[in-house]
């Protein structure tokens, strides 16, 4: 397996220079700190809202293990998109392609961690949250990653899944069960994903062609992407409600969604009725900056409501 | 066993590795003690 690569090498007659040169550096970049944030904040809202309390070591602990577990099916994802890697603009900078760090070294790096990662969360939480941590890290590396993104246009809608699970696990790492409202937030960041990752996709959309990646605008143009993000900007604006309407979230919530999820359709309309690309970028910056916005709505008014 | 130009260009992340199982041990022990506290205190 890739764990042999050091012994693999004969160190004798090698120089430095025949092996990638990875800096530390370059191993962080391959845990794709940027999701990394959006995953590790999420699951801390998960954790902030739920009954109950941790030590405040194993609260760490648990925050630490999604965030390398997180990381670790970045490295992995890197190591299997290799190929698309090099091809598209956006990423052919990144360690493997730009030969970096060599791709058993990418694979090694992001197996260890992962096996770490939820050895981790089952020892200092419970195996509920190290259940679903490692579900969603097999999701995202066999079921996306190597299935459904280069099969379907439908990759990121099921793909997104994978990403809805951070503030199920930070619930479970508290309780060590999963109720409806981690299960609300599971369906917000779901329906999140597409219009987000869509309104990338759609000035990118050259990139995506290049590598061969069957992206919605590749596959059913243009148009039909941007009537489908209206739609799921609509269906994400009716989920935020449900937190408000089963009594797991107040007022103050529900005020911070309005104002959100008006905006994110303001963004959904602009895109749709624009036919140049720079709503798409605007829309994909703000929505981002929603689910930060969002979820600290849920934390804050859950902190209120405790006082 | 020798030095090479390897092994000095390997260093430093000889070194993170190094750090990173340490802070896992770390980790697993203050794990185990944190526990064990808890055990004794629900025992009474």
């Amino acid at each position: 397996m890739a764990l042999g690569y050091a012994a693999s090498y004969d160190f004798s007659g090698l120089s430095g220079s025949d092996l990638p040169s990875g800096k530390v550096m370059d191993f962080i970049e391959l845990l794709k700190p940027g999701v990394m944030t959006l995953v590790v904040f999420t699951a801390v809202a998960g954790m902030a809202i739920a009954p109950g309390s941790i030590h405040p070591f194993m609260a760490f602990v648990a925050i630490l293990s999604i965030t390398l577990c997180s990381g670790a099916a970045g490295a992995i994802n890197m190591w299997y998109d290799r190929d698309i890697d090099a091809v598209m603009t956006r990423t052919k900078n990144r360690p493997i392609p730009a030969g970096r760090v060599s791709p058993s070294e990418a694979l090694s790096f992001g197996v260890i961690l992962t096996v770490l990662s939820i050895i981790l969360m089952a020892l200092a939480l419970n195996w509920v949250a190290a259940g679903i941590l490692a579900f969603a890290s097999f999701f995202y590396i066999f079921v996306y990653t190597m299935f459904l993104k280069r099969s379907t246009p439908q990759n990121i809608v099921i793909g997104g899944a994978a990403g809805a699970f951070p503030p199920m696990i930070g619930w479970a790492a508290v309780t060590g069960d999963v109720t409806l409202y981690p299960l609300i937030l599971f369906a917000v960041i779901f329906l999140w994903t597409p219009p987000h990752f869509w309104a990338l996709a759609l000035y990118k959309n050259p990139d995506y062609k290049k590598a061969g990646v069957p992206m919605m605008p590749a596959v059913k143009g243009i148009a039909s992407t941007k009537r489908q993000m209206f739609i799921y900007t609509i269906l994400l604006a009716l989920v935020c409600l449900v937190p408000y309407v089963t009594g797991d979230a107040g007022k103050l919530y529900l005020g911070g969604a309005a104002i959100l999820n008006a905006f994110f359709i303001y963004y959904a309309v602009k895109t749709l009725r624009s036919s140049s690309m720079k709503p798409a970028k605007s829309m994909f910056a703000y929505s981002i900056f929603y689910l930060f916005a969002l979820f600290s709505c849920v934390m804050i008014d859950n902190a209120i409501a405790g006082l | 066993m020798p030095i090479t130009d390897l092994h000095k260009k390997k260093r430093f992340k000889n070194l993170a590795v190094l750090a990173a199982i340490v802070i896992f041990m770390g980790i697993v022990f203050a794990i185990t003690v944190i526990r064990l506290t808890q055990g004794m205190a629900a025992a009474g």
